[in-house]
């Protein structure tokens, strides 16, 4: 009977537990064993990569004079806990990497990669943090629950020198390639290598490190990594790419030497960036806003045509402050929108040659604060959406950099001289006019000090809302004498005329006839009145921020670690 | 008595007249002399199957299906009514032969059957605390989901709805969460292991009752799990009996309870210009409004919620069969709900259909079949759709400013908007996001009564249940219009196009499916037997259950027309993917009971239980569980006590267990992502999982109960006390806090924390007697639990300030320095400054000590300045504000008191049942973002912000000046807390059913029209600004709810 056959098998399940092996069930989507598979232990350093490469910030910009913005930098109101960079966890990942690799089974060239590309980055990440904090808890394995965990904070020297030591081995480790090679995609080599040794070095020699600049032996260390840098790119075709634009968007050119690479992909987030977004008008753009404003202190750090300043009498072309961007150093079109200049052609069906107006009334959404904005890197074919997920390339390094990089430490060892082809040629590129002694406007026999100047105006020019400017001026300990007690500004643009004149007269004509008539009778139209962007504060940045505090969180999960000097209870020296 | 043969513990019915049966025939017998009949009826009418007995007699009967009975009686003695869910009436009889009975649900009685969990028990005899209610009490509530029906009705259990959105179920709470994982209770639905989707599937009308196990010993049967409590559903059943037919159909709309008020556009306008005017913007930048623009503004403010506000509608309709001969009896029922919400293309529908069938093949062998299904779907806006409240498109419509109307001459306005949430709640231009969800459970019981070992039966079911959710998201870019602008600064939007502006995004179609497949295969044997005075029941059980969820993406992007909603208008896929999780589960279940002639009870129960989440060596958890009770009543001596007819001591401990934590967290493992680098193509990633811990075990919660019940008043009045104390250690959590953030790893979770729990809950009810010649009667039924938390053991830093450990505080609160860390804005996050003013008079700024800062800014009038506790470096006021300042705000961030008040009346026909219910003692932090000169103009700001300090308005509540951080967002504080206690009217429903005589002539059992309404009034509210049992200020708003209603009984 049915009823007793259900009986004897309840009871038969009862006594006996033959049924625990529905328990002996495995994960379904992880892998226990990635050090024996060269594709999972490259997947593993393709983590890697996309977790340590840095990649667009418009962040910094505000904390320079750069743009508006940068609250609490700005105006002396940072705390312990603002700065909170501490990538512990990307290090372990590498330090795992770097402890097992050898114990798999991997050829003996695959190895030899993986650890160069690990080191790298080990050494990037700590370099990245040491550059804000100084010395910092140096933790070359992987640490297990037993280990001592209650580590201490290393001397920045010795942080620096186990940077160095990394660097050395991946440049040692990474494969040699030519921008032309398949290999070049993205991935770091020698190369790369190199040049973040030189900028290493050029940051540990350079005043934020050693603010008597009495230390022996940095700049000269500097010197030597840069140009070995320099020399060995050179030498594999690395160069200056021809066009100052477009070396944005033609991705991997020869003068992209640290790249993280952006291909949108809509579920994951680190594939893509908003960076265009932000920058963009908000009219033409969507999702973000209000970044890499440009200030009137920026407009007007560019030379003229010939690469003199503005102000000076010298200059082959007469500054005109009401049509200042007639006869500009070509980067200034290349990195400033003002009203009534070309931007953004053929998107989102508007019309060609659109034009861009900051005047008041002249925006239908968040107008510009500053008068301005800042179009480098900004693609312009891109739509709104395509914009918030651009897949634009980050260049972390390029090859303009390097040769700055060399400008500046040779120009602190004593080398002036051998500065100038390094600025000329950036300068050349950018279209300046060489003049008749070919130094593109460069002052001829400059001292150390006006030399010293010359590269930093380069640096400020050429490498503008690249994020460096920042880190640049914090690294010279320039806040207090180039922004202390000053303020920003920008510009108010005015009709002059009725908005329906304006009006009247900007729809009948087409771009192109419009922006013709603007180089001749702009004042007709527009006037322009300098406004004050920091409008409460002066700009007062204070000397403890050269070597930022850890946070109260990072504190209170260590006893050891000791804050660093100039914060509250500091007692950690940077400067060891 | 062929019903008594079987014990299945969702059969109330059967088992009811098999205990009855048993307990008149072996203990008693007595002559039979006389016939009584009568009619017993309910509120709607005749009662069918209403067991009727004669007191200390074996003999027994149930009435027909007009409510008659006939039964042989003596001259003397007393007549027990009973019925599930009603109160048991016990009429003497006193020479009568005809006897009337109305029954009214039930008053809290001893004899009822409750379902405890793998049984069912008279409530007499039950040690451990429970709770039940009866369907027929929320039967005409019309909610979209079971969860709602159920708030107010059961002590010690917190029931809130946090959001008004169509089809947003109510989070259950049984006392108190002594945990931070899992917090929800396990919900068990005829037997099998369920859990919250599947019991906001049932429909009102499929369910009989709803049992709460709260204490430790009642629900550590269901070990592993039960640390939360156990929510236990039966569904009902047929009786024997003609088919009985019952429609009820309800038609509703709604109303908001409340929704916060927004700054209007000249507040907004007006705020703006201060705002400039603090940070010393000169008068001529472009941002301020002008005098024109704020004139303008005075008379033309638009509010988008009000604009875009569709009355939400819902209507329910149920149908349902129930009768059975001897050998068949069944239930088949099907429901349909439809709902719609308060603005476009935002609904709600399910679908129920239910037959459940028992069949008795012999006297002692029955065979069940249970099938149901469900389906609900919810519509909405295109984009992803993580929950259902749909907060992003109501604090759209909230916060857009007054200044800009949705629409000018028809066309969506694009001035000062990145997207419009009108056109998003349009799906032919902006696309949309249905959800369907599936389930499909098939149960079959075997239940056998062994015929050779008296009180020996067995009982074996396997359950099916395959859930299926399936999302369609279609996803289109759209333009908007832009206008022209006007005034002095060219704020004011005019009504002439000057162009579009296009709202960009992917054009795709996305669709996905998850499934849920599980089994459950359950054995079980029960043998309960009186041996004289000596009571024995004794349950074993062997319990076994696998899951498998897959789940499915696509996506296709570039549709080639947006008209074709479907896969074949758009190339080669954009994103394919999935994943697949599986466990398993087997227990063992024990239960004894002992009783000695109903007066002591002994109880044991225990339950061993694997699960495959933890390593081999520790997946097997025992969790025991003991309880007692003594019913003095009972007690020769206590004859004499008449005021009481029921007093009963319980006590009981008992270990549960909490395993909701990640499985596998004791291997090594790396996961595989699409994560990687991009190098000319993407690439996948590889990154270390969680760092092992290969000791991870069970949670393990340990509850001490004692309880008492009572019945007075001849059992009009009904009290139940239940107190109990909660440890709840092994603690799953990721100690991170306890290893410097250099170490760098992941944690997996370790059994370490502890949390101690404690509280207690009453329930009183009075019931008037309802004898036949009342036409009057009334009930009240009250319920009140208070329940809190301490935290023993926590993950806290080494070097944390005391003061800031949550250890001694209740959860909730936070777990110490959250803020800095990782800026997440929490309600519930009361570790804030004490606000001691806004700085109103340059002498209030001159009183402050030399070099005050806060928060590292020189004091300004019209900031907002704390109270100054202590510094970096000392406990003592160091004259600056700094976040060491911070102290925790509130006692409690959950409400620790939860109370419902039932109020019912009827007079003949009419009836009014009134359900209050209420939630105190919380507090909760109101958003501090004030109004701002918004990066994007759009956003407007709550209408508090209108009363800020000023030069103008001196005396403003909220500060004129920001302190620090990006745009105007004010740190935590005193001034931004608010109260969240409440009483609100949670239900109202009168009803009035036909006169039988009137319906004699039509045929119909009965009828009856009610209206019901749902949230109605709030009595108390300590917050004034919004409604307090919403998730946060802006959460889709409570909905009060109108319904009218027919049932009809055939």
């Amino acid at each position: 009977m049915k009823a007793m056959k259900s009986l004897y098998i309840f009871i038969g399940c009862l006594l006996t537990v033959g049924c625990t092996k529905i328990l002996d069930k495995k994960p379904l989507d992880k892998v226990s064993d990635v050090w024996n598979d060269p594709d999972l232990a490259n997947a593993y350093m393709n983590r890697i990569y996309a977790v340590n490469l840095p990649g667009w910030n418009s962040d910094y910009a505000s904390y320079s004079d750069e743009t508006s913005g940068g609250g609490s930098y700005m105006y002396g109101q940072l705390t312990e806990n603002s700065v909170n960079y501490w990538p512990y966890d990307n290090i372990r990942d590498i330090n795992e990497l770097i402890d097992n690799i050898d114990h798999g089974s991997l050829t003996a060239a695959n190895k030899k990669s993986l650890k160069g590309q690990a080191m790298f980055f080990r050494a990037w990440q700590y370099f990245e943090m040491v550059k804000r904090y100084g010395g910092v808890p140096l933790i070359l394995h992987a640490q297990s629950l037993n280990d001592s965990l209650f580590v201490k904070r290393n001397k920045t020297s010795e942080c620096i020198k186990q940077i160095l030591a990394d660097l050395d081995s991946s440049i040692a480790y990474l494969p040699s390639i030519t921008p032309t090679d398949k290999a070049n995609d993205g991935h770091v080599h020698k190369g790369t290598a190199m040049a973040v040794k030189g900028r290493v070095l050029l940051y540990y020699a350079s005043p934020q490190f050693d603010p008597t600049q009495t230390a022996a032996g940095r700049w000269q260390a500097a010197y030597q990594a840069n140009k070995d840098a320099r020399d060995y790119l050179q030498s594999k075709g690395f160069g200056l790419f021809s066009n100052f634009t477009t070396l944005w968007f033609n991705e991997m050119n020869k003068e992209d030497i640290f790249v993280r690479r952006y291909l949108y992909i809509p579920n994951n987030s680190l594939s893509w960036h908003n960076w265009s977004a932000a920058t963009r008008p908000l009219d033409i753009s969507q999702g973000a806003t209000g970044a890499n404003r440009p200030t009137l202190e920026m407009v007007n750090a560019f030379p003229m045509k010939d690469g003199k300043s503005i102000n000076d009498p010298g200059s082959a072309y007469t500054y005109d402050s009401s049509y200042f961007w007639k006869n500009r150093d070509p980067r200034f079109w290349q990195t400033i929108v003002y009203n009534g200049a070309f931007f953004q052609v053929d998107m989102n069906g508007l019309a060609p040659g659109r034009i861009q107006w900051t005047y008041v009334g002249g925006e239908q959404n968040n107008p510009t604060i500053t008068g301005y904005y800042m179009r480098k890197a900004v693609d312009t074919t891109q739509t709104s959406i395509q914009a918030y997920n651009s897949s634009t390339d980050w260049v972390e390094i390029r090859y303009a950099e390097v040769l700055l990089n060399l400008a500046e430490a040779a120009n602190e060892v004593g080398n002036t001289t051998e500065a100038y082809p390094l600025l000329t040629a950036i300068r050349a590129r950018a279209g300046i006019d060489p003049g008749s002694n070919n130094l593109y406007g460069l002052k001829v026999g400059m001292t150390q000090a006006e030399m010293r100047a010359a590269i930093r105006l380069e640096r400020q020019i050429e490498l503008a809302y690249e994020g460096k400017r920042f880190w640049d001026l914090r690294r010279w300990r320039a806040f207090e004498t180039t922004l202390n007690g000053t303020r920003r500004h920008g510009h108010t643009v005015s009709l002059k005329v009725p908005a329906t004149q304006w009006n009247a007269l900007r729809s009948s004509k087409t771009p192109q006839q419009l922006y013709d008539l603007l180089q001749t009778s702009y004042t007709s139209y527009f006037s322009h009145t300098v406004k004050l962007l920091d409008t409460q504060f002066d700009i007062n940045w204070k000397p403890e921020y050269y070597f930022f505090a850890l946070p109260s969180s990072t504190l209170e999960l260590n006893s050891n670690l000791e804050q660093t000097k100039g914060w509250t209870n500091g007692t950690f020296d940077p400067l060891q | 008595m062929k019903k008594c043969t079987l014990l299945i513990c969702s059969c109330l019915k059967g088992f009811l007249l098999f205990v009855a049966t048993l307990f008149s025939s072996l203990v008693f017998a007595q002559q039979v002399n006389n016939t009584v009949k009568g009619r017993v009826s309910g509120k709607d009418g005749p009662l069918a199957g209403v067991t009727v007995r004669v007191d200390g007699t074996s003999v027994i009967t149930t009435t027909d299906a007009d409510g008659m009975y006939n039964i042989a009686a003596p001259g003397k003695g007393t007549i027990i009514f009973s019925y599930s869910g009603y109160g048991e009436q016990r009429i003497p009889i006193k020479g009568q032969t005809l006897i009337n009975v109305t029954m009214s649900p039930g008053a809290n009685q001893m004899d009822e059957v409750v379902v405890v969990g793998y049984r069912a028990q008279k409530r007499g005899t039950v040690t451990g605390a429970v709770s039940s209610v009866n369907a027929s009490e929320f039967a005409d509530v019309p909610v979209d989901n079971l969860s709602n029906a159920l708030a107010g009705r059961l002590a010690g259990v917190t029931i809130t709805q946090s959001a008004g959105t169509p089809g947003m179920e109510s989070d259950i709470r049984i006392r108190v969460s002594g945990t931070y994982n899992n917090t929800s209770p396990l919900f068990v639905i005829d037997g099998i292991v369920a859990d919250k989707y599947a019991f906001d599937a049932l429909s009102p009308t499929e369910v009989e009752s709803v049992t709460i196990l709260k204490d430790g010993a009642s629900a550590a049967i269901y070990g592993s799990r039960a640390a939360n409590g156990v929510v236990l559903v039966t569904t009902r059943r047929g009786k024997e009996g003609p088919a009985k037919l019952s429609y009820t159909g309800t038609v509703g709309f709604q109303d908001p309870t409340k929704i916060p008020k927004t700054l209007n556009a000249y507040e907004q306008a007006s705020q703006v210009n201060l705002q400039l005017n603090y940070n010393k913007v000169p008068q001529t930048d472009a941002r301020y409004y002008t005098q024109d623009e704020l004139d303008y503004f005075k008379t033309h403010s638009y509010n988008w919620v009000d604009e875009m506000w569709k009355n939400p509608l819902n209507t329910q309709h149920s149908l349902d069969i129930t009768g059975g001969s001897q050998n068949i009896r069944y239930f088949l029922g099907g429901s349909y709900n439809y709902a719609t919400g308060s603005f476009n293309n935002l609904n709600y529908r399910k679908y129920t259909i239910r037959g459940n069938m028992d069949v008795s093949v012999t006297k002692n062998f029955k065979v069940s079949l249970d099938l149901n299904t469900d389906s609900r779907q919810t519509n909405g806006p295109s984009w992803q759709i993580n929950n259902w409240r749909q907060e992003d498109l109501y604090k759209a419509l909230l916060f857009r400013t007054g200044m800009v109307p949705p629409y000018i001459n028809g066309q969506p306005v694009g001035n000062w908007v990145e997207w419009h949430p009108g056109v998003v709640t349009t799906p032919s231009l902006a696309g949309y996001n249905r959800t369907n969800w599936m389930g499909l459970n098939a149960t079959v019981t075997l239940n056998y009564n062994v015929p050779f070992i008296k009180g020996l039966s067995a009982k074996t079911s396997l359950n099916e249940y395959n859930r299926d959710i399936y999302t369609k998201q279609l996803n289109l870019p759209y333009d908007m219009v832009l206008f022209n602008t006007l005034g002095g600064h060219n704020h004011i939007v005019g009504d002439s196009a000057v162009g579009i502006r296009p709202r960009a995004a992917d054009k795709f179609l996305l669709s996905q499916d998850e499934k849920i497949n599980r089994y459950q295969f359950n054995a079980q044997l029960n043998y309960k037997r009186n041996f004289g005075k000596h009571g024995v029941d004794a349950v074993l059980v062997y319990e076994q259950a696998e899951e498998d969820n897959p789940s499915f993406y696509g996506r296709k992007d570039d549709l080639i027309s947006s008209s074709i909603d479907q896969y074949i208008s758009a190339q080669t896929p954009k994103d394919v993917g999935g994943d697949e999780t599986q466990s398993a589960r087997i227990s063992y279940v024990g239960i004894l009971s002992y009783n000695y002639a109903q007066k002591y009870l002994l109880d044991g129960s225990f339950r061993y239980d694997a699960s495959l989440i933890f390593p081999p060596e520790n997946r097997w958890g025992f969790f025991p569980s003991v309880s007692a009770g003594w019913r003095i009543s009972q007690e020769p001596f206590f004859e004499k006590v008449k005021f009481f007819n029921d007093l009963k001591l319980r006590g009981s401990v008992g270990l549960v267990g909490n395993d909701a934590v990640g499985q596998f967290q004791y291997l090594q493992l790396y996961n595989i992502t699409n994560n990687g680098a991009v190098f000319n193509t993407p690439t996948l990633g590889i990154d270390p999982g969680v760092l092992a811990n290969p000791h991870i075990t069970w949670e393990k919660a340990l509850t001490y109960n004692a309880g008492l019940d009572a019945a007075f008043l001849n059992n009009r009045m009904s009290f139940k006390l239940d107190m109990f104390y909660r440890n709840t250690y092994d603690i799953l959590g990721s100690s991170q806090q306890s290893v410097p953030n250099t170490f760098g790893a992941t944690l997996a979770s370790s059994n370490y924390q502890k949390i101690d729990a404690k509280g207690f809950d009453i329930e009183l009810g009075y019931n008037s007697n309802s004898r036949r010649e009342r036409h009057w009667n009334y009930y009240v039924r009250a319920n009140f639990g208070f329940a809190t938390t301490k935290i023993v053991k926590v993950d806290e830093a080494q070097n944390l300030p005391s003061y800031w450990s949550a250890i001694g505080r209740p959860v909730g609160l936070n777990t110490g320095g959250g803020i800095n860390k990782n800026g997440v804005y929490s309600s519930d996050m009361l570790l804030g400054y004490i606000a001691s003013g806004v700085l109103r008079t340059q002498a209030d700024i001159d009183a402050l000590p030399q070099g005050y800062t806060i928060l590292g800014v020189a004091p300004q009038l019209g900031m907002l300045n704390y109270k100054d506790i202590r510094g970096p470096n000392s406990d003592k006021p160091d004259g600056k504000i700094t976040p060491d300042d911070r102290v925790f705000l509130g006692k409690y961030s959950i409400a620790p008191y939860n109370y419902g008040l039932t109020l019912g009346t009827s007079w003949k026909s009419l009836s009014l049942d009134l359900l209050f219910q209420g939630l105190a003692g919380a507090k909760a932090m109101l958003p501090t973002a004030g109004r701002d000169i918004q990066a994007r103009a759009e956003e407007s700001a709550f209408e508090y912000w209108a009363d800020s300090w000023s030069p103008d308005n001196p005396n403003g509540k909220y500060p004129g000046y920001r302190v620090t951080g990006y745009r105007t967002r004010m740190d935590p504080s005193t001034l931004f807390l608010v109260d969240n206690s409440f009483v609100r009217l949670k239900n109202i429903n009168l009803s009035y059913a036909l006169p039988q005589g009137l319906l004699n002539r039509t045929g119909l059992r009965n009828v009856r029209v009610f209206f019901n309404g749902t949230n109605l009034l709030m009595i108390y509210s300590a917050n004034s600004i919004y409604d307090p049992e919403m998730n946060n200020i802006t959460s889709y708003p409570a909905m009060k709810n109108y319904s009218f209603g027919l049932n009809i009984g055939l």
